[in-house]
């Protein structure tokens, strides 16, 4: 089962067009010259798509480096658990 | 979009398109909040309809933020905008018959471009941000026209609406992804007061002859092509005709 960690690098590698395993482990939007505002909007519809949830502001905002996106998701999961 | 019950924003909603408009969304059960610049029509409107409605100048940045900003603080968060304000001015690029303004003036260029084109900029940029804040699934339609294809004598304007056209499609596919949608509509030409006040009545016949149907537009039929960009919520990044058929 893939792990918080691989899936959300898998939603950060589709949502910039990359291998994920071009993506860091220190991965963030001010770090990883692809992750623009733009690429940002596509994780954000991947990231609702794949959790079938409505991610707030706040989400939003924390889920600018890899390691606040997996904290996203595993708040997301909780919620639904 | 479910209109029963949603706040749609319209600007220049005082008359012309823009009432039409607002008209109809009340017909829909929606709840049009009216943003114009003419504080005396927008009391008489808003009082006529009992609807909310705000005076500005579009193309105040800090006015429109300000105005967006008490908007939702009062009602909400907008569901939809209509952008519909605007203003129809014509002049060619050179008259050279005119001897002493032989060339385009650059003060109506600027007039004409932050009335149709910097005022949709300006509010989308403080709607859309509230919705994506929100994240509420908007809808921005704004009116555009068949002058954006190229009208003759109409620099600025054709600019303009070609430029409301262009940033349509680049806001469709910037905030798509959360679901907001950017729709323009393009009317051709409009039986109201003001275009019969600015267009001759001989040109206004050959208008209606090189048009398919033989007929100009009335309101009602913007307003409902407005309605329903509103509630397919499949139609984004394109721009809707409704001439009659006269730029087929």
């Amino acid at each position: 089962m893939m792990s918080e960690i691989q899936y959300a690098k898998s939603l950060l590698a589709d949502a910039l067009r990359l291998d994920p395993g071009r993506i860091p482990d220190d991965a963030a939007m001010k770090t990883l010259r692809q992750w623009d505002s733009l690429a940002h909007m596509e994780l954000i519809a991947l990231t609702e798509e794949g959790l079938a949830v409505t991610l707030t502001m706040d989400d939003i905002v924390r889920m600018t480096s890899l390691h606040g996106l997996v904290a996203v998701l595993a708040d997301h999961r909780k919620t639904v658990a | 979009m479910n209109l029963a019950g949603a706040l749609v924003l319209v600007t220049g909603g005082a008359s012309g398109l823009g009432l039409a408009t607002a008209e109809s969304l009340q017909q829909a059960e929606a709840i049009p909040i009216i943003l114009d610049r003419d504080r005396e029509m927008l009391d008489a409107v808003t009082t006529r309809l009992g609807c909310p409605g705000f005076a500005v100048d579009l193309t105040d940045s800090v006015a429109v933020d300000a105005v967006v900003a008490a908007v939702c603080e009062k009602h909400g968060t907008p569901l939809g905008l209509v952008n519909n304000a605007g203003i129809l001015r014509s002049a060619p690029l050179l008259s050279l018959g005119n001897a002493e303004n032989p060339r385009h003036s650059l003060e109506l260029w600027n007039e004409v471009l932050a009335a149709n084109l910097t005022s949709v900029f300006l509010v989308t940029r403080a709607v859309a941000d509230r919705m994506a804040r929100r994240r509420v699934r908007g809808v921005i339609v704004s009116m555009s026209s068949v002058s954006a294809k190229g009208n003759a004598g109409q620099t600025a304007y054709s600019a303009a609406k070609a430029g409301v056209e262009a940033m349509t499609r680049v806001w469709a596919k910037e905030l798509g992804p959360l679901g907001l949608r950017f729709v323009a509509v393009a009317p051709g030409y409009v039986d109201t007061p003001s275009t019969r006040a600015a267009v001759p009545e001989d040109i206004l016949e050959n208008l209606r002859r090189e048009t398919a149907l033989r007929r100009l537009c009335k309101p009602e039929s913007i307003a409902a092509t407005v309605i329903f960009a509103l509630q397919n919520d499949m139609i984004t990044g394109t721009t809707l005709s409704v001439d009659g058929g006269l730029t087929m």
